[in-house]
């Protein structure tokens, strides 16, 4: 069953969609599904208050979504399967912990956006805020499985405390990019911001072009031809097509190797 | 008497025609009788015997390197010594050369099998032979080359070679392994499957002299590689050295076959004519059971192609009186 949230009015506080799930919703009749709690600041309401409600019988477990603005937070947070569709911009915390099923938002996603995602998929058409798969506020680790893959670009530490995953930028990132990230895979189409894998202490970042500044403490180690790397591009090319970015034969790598005031042992990888 | 005539779709076949079913020039004899049982293609005769094989564990791998050669070299290094379990811990073979398009690095490739009789075996040899051959063989890499759910560690113990160096990658879902060496990086899938497989069918070829039993092996073990799922672990996938079970020595398993050896015969109970002069075998482990009959099948019609012109003479199979192995692969059936 599909279900069609179109959003009708727009509260002075930012609506708050945690616990609105494909599999939640799945079993609900029409008058069940308007009762649903959501919480617009400290003030409660129900979906039918906020959103023109439609059901569709006959489709998979699909969500969609219909915005008026960027401020709803939480769209899709905790989903472990199913689909949810954005047809607009979401709020912060978009995608925040999901384990599995997939999330697409056609425009922009605020802070936090994939904070601590364990599994699924999670598409961002636009641009996405600070923060993007870093921890939960209070958590000590970031996206720590799955694909968030941002189209445009994004904002300060992105990929803090990464631990497992895989994070594709396309367009640029903003300072800090891989912030204290464990583990994991970055990619970055565009170009990445001031201190590059600052605090990293494993994991790598693999970059279009090279970062605006990395860390003083990540050093240099040389032109590589790594065989691993046809596995990751080829995983880039499966998921963003034939668009040239990365570009599908890379003959070697200037690869940097860091934080040596952490760990030391993550990489930065850069193409061109 | 009774008198059965199968058709067989054979275009090189040159025997005298004695079809039922309008075949031009293919033809083979199945007689059944109380003494007698036999067919023949191309006027070599085919026992009416069987192959007994065994059943095993075996896994696929995929070796690939900068180029044909070294990856070839790292499958050959690997597969050496690994003609018997009973005095190797295992029987590997090379598959097949992949394409560059066909493997995971986009680099020639070559697939290798392996069979020992438990997954216990198998993960030691492989790890042992992973690290002592493909590890330090010049730019190789290794990926697992089959799914399942039994899995055996590739490079998930040989990671440690890396002295804390080593780094985890996860792509596409499987997990890898980078380990620095001298030349720049190791690569190797964490994990490979395994699944039950066959081994041990076998085809015997009785011919008049050595040179004439060589050169048919020849032809059929060219013949049989061209077969997925099958690995032909003997020195050029051919064995001089039949065995019986058992010995006069009590410690030793294995012995001669004796009734298959030309300098034996008036000594022993000899299955040989007085005009054979030389027996190979050729033996085949095969991932399914369908996979060894086909190639103990392309192996036979290699080696009938050459005929009794060229100084075949019959075509037999080793068995142990279908008391050991679960898989009986009748050369008749096999051919039918």
């Amino acid at each position: 069953m599909s279900v069609t949230l179109h959003q009708m009015h727009s509260p002075a506080q930012r609506i708050d969609l945690r616990g609105i799930l494909p599999a939640a919703l799945a079993s609900l009749d029409e008058s069940q599904v308007r009762r649903q709690p959501v919480y617009a600041g400290k003030r409660r309401y129900t979906l039918g208050d906020l959103f023109e409600v439609r059901l569709a019988q006959h489709d998979p477990e699909i969500l969609i979504i219909e915005p008026l603005d960027g401020r709803i937070d939480r769209i899709g947070a905790g989903l472990d399967h199913g689909h949810i569709q954005v047809n607009g911009s979401a709020g912060d915390l978009a995608g925040a912990g999901m384990s599995g099923g997939s999330l697409r938002i056609s425009g922009h996603a605020g802070d936090h956006a994939g904070a601590g995602m364990g599994g699924g998929q999670l598409r961002i058409d636009g641009n996405s805020g600070d923060f993007t798969a870093a921890p939960l506020p209070g958590e000590r680790r970031g996206q720590h499985g799955g694909v968030l893959w941002v189209r445009g670009s994004s904002g300060q530490c992105a990929g803090e405390c990464m631990r497992r995953g895989l994070l594709i930028i396309e367009g640029d990132a903003g300072e800090r990019l891989g912030y204290r990230m464990i583990a994991g895979t970055i990619y970055c189409g565009g170009r990445a911001g001031d201190l590059a894998g600052y605090g990293m202490r494993r994991g790598t970042l693999l970059l279009r072009t090279p970062a605006r500044s990395l860390s003083r403490t990540a050093i240099y180690n040389g032109s590589h031809k790594l065989p691993f790397l046809p596995l990751l591009l080829h995983e880039l090319h499966g998921l963003l097509g034939h668009t040239g970015n990365p570009p599908k034969d890379v003959e070697s790598v200037q690869r940097y190797v860091g934080d040596l005031a952490c760990d030391g042992r993550g990489e930065i990888l850069v193409i061109g | 008497m009774r008198r059965l005539v199968l058709t067989i779709a054979r275009p090189w076949c040159g025997y005298p025609h004695q079809t039922t079913s309008g075949h031009r020039n293919c033809v083979a004899d199945l007689t059944v009788g109380f003494w007698e049982k036999f067919m023949r293609l191309n006027g070599v005769t085919i026992e009416d015997t069987f192959a007994e094989a065994f059943g095993m564990q075996a896994t696929r791998i995929v070796v690939t390197a900068i180029n044909d050669r070294w990856a070839l070299q790292a499958a050959e290094t690997m597969t050496g010594f690994a003609t018997s379990v009973i005095g190797c811990g295992v029987e590997a073979g090379i598959e097949a050369a992949i394409d560059p398009s066909m493997t995971p690095d986009g680099r020639p490739g070559v697939s290798v099998l392996l069979f020992a009789m438990s997954g216990k075996d198998l993960a030691k040899q492989l790890e042992r032979r992973t690290g002592q051959c493909v590890l330090t063989c010049p730019t190789t890499a290794v990926f697992a080359g089959m799914d399942g759910d039994e899995l055996l560690p590739l490079g998930k113990n040989l990671r440690f070679f890396g002295d804390g160096y080593q780094i985890s990658k996860q792509i596409g879902g499987r997990r890898y392994w980078r380990v620095p060496v001298m030349d720049g990086e190791f690569l190797a899938e964490e994990t490979t499957a395994r699944c039950a497989a066959v081994g041990g069918g076998n085809i015997l070829v009785l011919a008049r002299d050595t040179a004439q039993a060589l050169g048919a092996c020849e032809d059929a073990v060219v013949a049989m590689r061209q077969l997925p799922g099958v690995a032909l672990p003997f020195p050029g996938g051919i064995v001089r050295s039949g065995s019986k079970v058992g010995s006069k020595y009590r410690k030793l398993m294995a012995s001669t076959n004796d009734a298959y050896c030309p300098t034996l015969r008036g000594l022993v109970h000899s299955q040989l004519d007085d005009s054979t002069g030389s027996v190979l075998e050729i033996v085949v482990n095969g991932l399914t059971e369908q996979a060894v009959a086909a190639a103990m099948r392309v192996g036979i019609d290699a080696v009938c192609a050459r005929g009794a012109d060229q100084g075949i003479e019959r075509i037999s199979a080793g068995n142990y009186g279908g008391k050991l192995g679960q898989y009986h692969f009748r050369l008749h059936e096999v051919m039918a």
